[in-house]
């Protein structure tokens, strides 16, 4: 009888275990990223030594990670809303293309930015009511990329627009030592931060992404806000698209298709559930910074060029299998967790 | 919560940044040096076009007979990442030259001038004006391809062949570059007048972009659904010809007119076969030495004024 005590009372801590456990766990998935990112910044600091630990080549790092965050974001908030937007290519070369054709024809640059970015919002919002006919958002918006660049070929008649030298204040200018784009990212990711987190559309727009038939039961207009995620998506394409024309200073009508697969690579890499409602743009972010620094540590070392691609898409395989194993695992030990509360007696 | 998901990246920032301290080295060429390495970077258009590929490997033969370390880049047609690439080793000091065939010069105006400050010389394709310069000064010289002969070479021997061979007529195709490439208007403008000005009975009935291989022998293939009656094929470049001529081997046509820019070792073999009538082409390995000894030159003495050379290009015909 005292026997069955302490065995009664050996599974009850066990049980007690399992939430730090589960909370370890939710850590690693969640903030596992950044020590990745800083395991890369220390593994490089050394290999790259002098080079890379500078603050010089800080800066090169994240105006290097700024375009492909601008288009992660796009990614990120259409894939969290449940929209899939593959047209990023196509719309970015579109907007650039308008905003070349504008400032070469005499119009004043922020009239021409104005309207290269509405451009964007409106492929997306066109994107978006296509989708709603019922139609797959992926074949919609690989139309649209294919649609656009055309377009964006038609508008510069087969060739580019260059010396777009007045844009060169949001692409290659500095502002106390830091590049313009970055500027450009932190005011983007701050306001989608916020957006997603604090305003009532935005964590609707996350809502629908979860689950839009359960979103649309509670009273929520779910399609409204599936166009709403396709208009931000077009709208950082354009920003993106913008963005790569003043550092360059030249609109070129081609869609880059590296553009989508190093956007997708970075939000698939900050862990955002391709099936919605789940994620973070600061992790996106840092999903970005982590494919420019894997580049930029192996540009400096002279690396054959061909590994900063096979690493990138193992560093990408590596961590779709390490969240799938801490879902799992997280979902198995919470399971355990409940079970025992259950014939425990214990809530 | 919440907070800590802003201020943890707010940190690795920083920590990146702190990581510097006064690690960073001096300045370009005398950081290479201090470092004990003498390293030159090297970025083509593209690794994948086999004529960058080839150039690439005679640079960092070249360079190593020499001592110097060569790092190759490839930008992939991005000009984007060829600005990266470009940045992550000039403004770092790891290299103390950089040799530059650039996908958009006007997009590395910019670099031109910090790798200036930094006293790191760069060989460029090329004229000054395409990199906002208004003419020469050191620390940066000019290799530029003479785009206009090239198209005016490619031109007047298609006309030639198809007076020789399709008795002054013939409907052709105009393989023409992507938009953005270097020299595309020059080159296209003057071939397709040369054309006119040989065979003035040659028409082009359309015009098919080249990307790569495959992508040509595609879009080749759809054109001659709609104009089976083509002979002769103006190319802009080796995968425009290999295209070309692959398409028309699909559709079990004869091409009896060829002629194109580039001449990597299959073109030249086709040339001596017959299948190709001329190839314009460009001596990268003779432009190889030349630059390569401009850049070591300037990196030697950065006060001294750069230099504009031209690639030396030739002609090459079956029996030619």
């Amino acid at each position: 009888m005292t026997a069955a005590v302490p065995a009664t009372e050996a599974a009850v801590p066990a049980g007690r275990d399992m939430p730090r456990a589960v909370t370890l766990l939710v850590f690693a998935r969640d903030r596992g990223i950044f020590i990745l990112w800083g395991a890369i910044i220390l593994a490089f600091s050394f290999w790259c030594a002098p080079y890379f630990a500078t603050l010089d080549n800080a800066m090169l790092v994240a105006n290097a990670a700024a375009i492909t965050a601008i288009f992660a974001a796009g990614v990120g908030i259409g894939v969290m809303t449940g929209v899939l937007d593959l047209s990023l290519p196509g719309t970015a070369a579109f907007a650039a293309c308008v905003v070349g054709w504008l400032m070469t024809h005499g119009q004043p640059t922020w009239l021409s930015l104005t309207v290269g970015l509405l451009a964007g919002a409106v492929v997306g919002l066109v994107n978006g009511l296509i989708a709603l006919r019922g139609f797959n958002p992926i074949i919609v918006t690989i139309g649209t990329l294919s649609a656009l660049s055309g377009l964006a070929a038609v508008i510069a008649g087969g060739y580019t627009f260059p010396g777009l030298r007045s844009l060169q204040f949001m692409g290659t200018d500095r502002y106390v030592g830091v590049p313009a784009p970055v500027y450009i990212v932190a005011v983007l990711f701050l306001a989608g931060f916020l957006f997603l987190t604090r305003t009532r559309d935005g964590i609707r727009l996350m809502a629908v992404g979860g689950n839009a038939e359960a979103a649309r039961r509670s009273g929520i207009h779910s399609e409204r806000y599936r166009v709403l995620g396709f208009v931000i998506s077009g709208l950082c394409a354009a920003l993106g698209g913008l963005v790569s024309t003043a550092v360059t200073t030249e609109a070129t009508p081609e869609a880059s298709p590296g553009i989508i697969f190093n956007a997708l690579t970075a939000v698939a890499l900050a862990g955002v559930a391709l099936t919605g409602g789940r994620g973070s743009l600061p992790r996106v972010l840092v999903g970005a910074l982590i494919l420019a620094t894997i580049a930029n540590g192996l540009t400096i070392r002279g690396v054959q060029p061909y590994w900063a691609t096979v690493l990138t898409g193992v560093l990408l395989l590596g961590s779709l299998g390490l969240e799938r194993v801490i879902q799992r695992s997280v979902s198995n030990r919470l399971m355990a967790t409940a079970n025992l509360s259950v014939h425990s007696g214990k809530a | 919560m919440k907070r800590k998901r802003l201020i943890i990246p707010a940190v690795f920032v920083l920590g990146l940044s702190a990581c510097s301290g006064d690690t960073r080295p001096a300045t370009g060429s005398a950081a290479a040096a201090s470092a004990g390495t003498k390293a030159i970077a090297f970025s083509p258009l593209a690794l994948k076009i086999p004529a960058m590929k080839g150039l690439s490997e005679g640079v960092q033969g070249y360079g190593r007979s020499q001592g110097y370390e060569v790092i190759v880049q490839d930008p992939n047609l991005d000009p984007q990442k060829q600005l990266t690439e470009l940045q992550s080793v000039i403004e770092t000091g790891r290299v103390g030259g950089a040799w530059v065939i650039a996908v958009q010069p006007s997009s590395l105006s910019a670099l031109v001038k910090t790798a200036q400050e930094k006293k790191i010389p760069l060989i460029l394709n090329g004229v000054p004006t395409d990199y906002g310069l208004a003419g020469l000064e050191p620390l940066v010289s000019f290799s530029t391809i003479d785009y206009e002969a090239q198209g005016k070479a490619i031109g007047e021997e298609l006309g030639q062949c198809v007076n020789e061979k399709l008795g002054g007529k013939a409907e052709v195709f105009h393989l023409i570059n992507q938009p953005g490439t270097a020299g595309k208007e020059q080159l296209e403008s003057s071939a397709l007048a040369a054309l006119k000005a040989t065979a003035p009975g040659a028409t082009i009935v359309q015009d098919v972009v080249t990307t790569d291989r495959q992508a040509v022998q595609t879009g080749v293939s759809s054109a001659l659904q709609g104009h089976p009656g083509v002979t002769a094929v103006l190319g802009a470049n080796d995968e425009a010809a290999l295209g070309s001529l692959g398409a028309f081997d699909a559709a079990g046509k004869k091409l009896t007119c060829l002629t194109e820019a580039g001449g990597n070792d299959e073109v030249l073999g086709l040339v001596k076969e017959g299948r190709i009538y001329a190839s314009v082409v460009l001596q990268f390995d003779a432009d190889m030495k030349q630059s390569f000894d401009a850049l070591v030159t300037m990196m030697g003495d950065p006060s001294a004024t750069g230099v504009q050379m031209t690639v030396p290009q030739e002609v090459m015909k079956a029996g030619g």
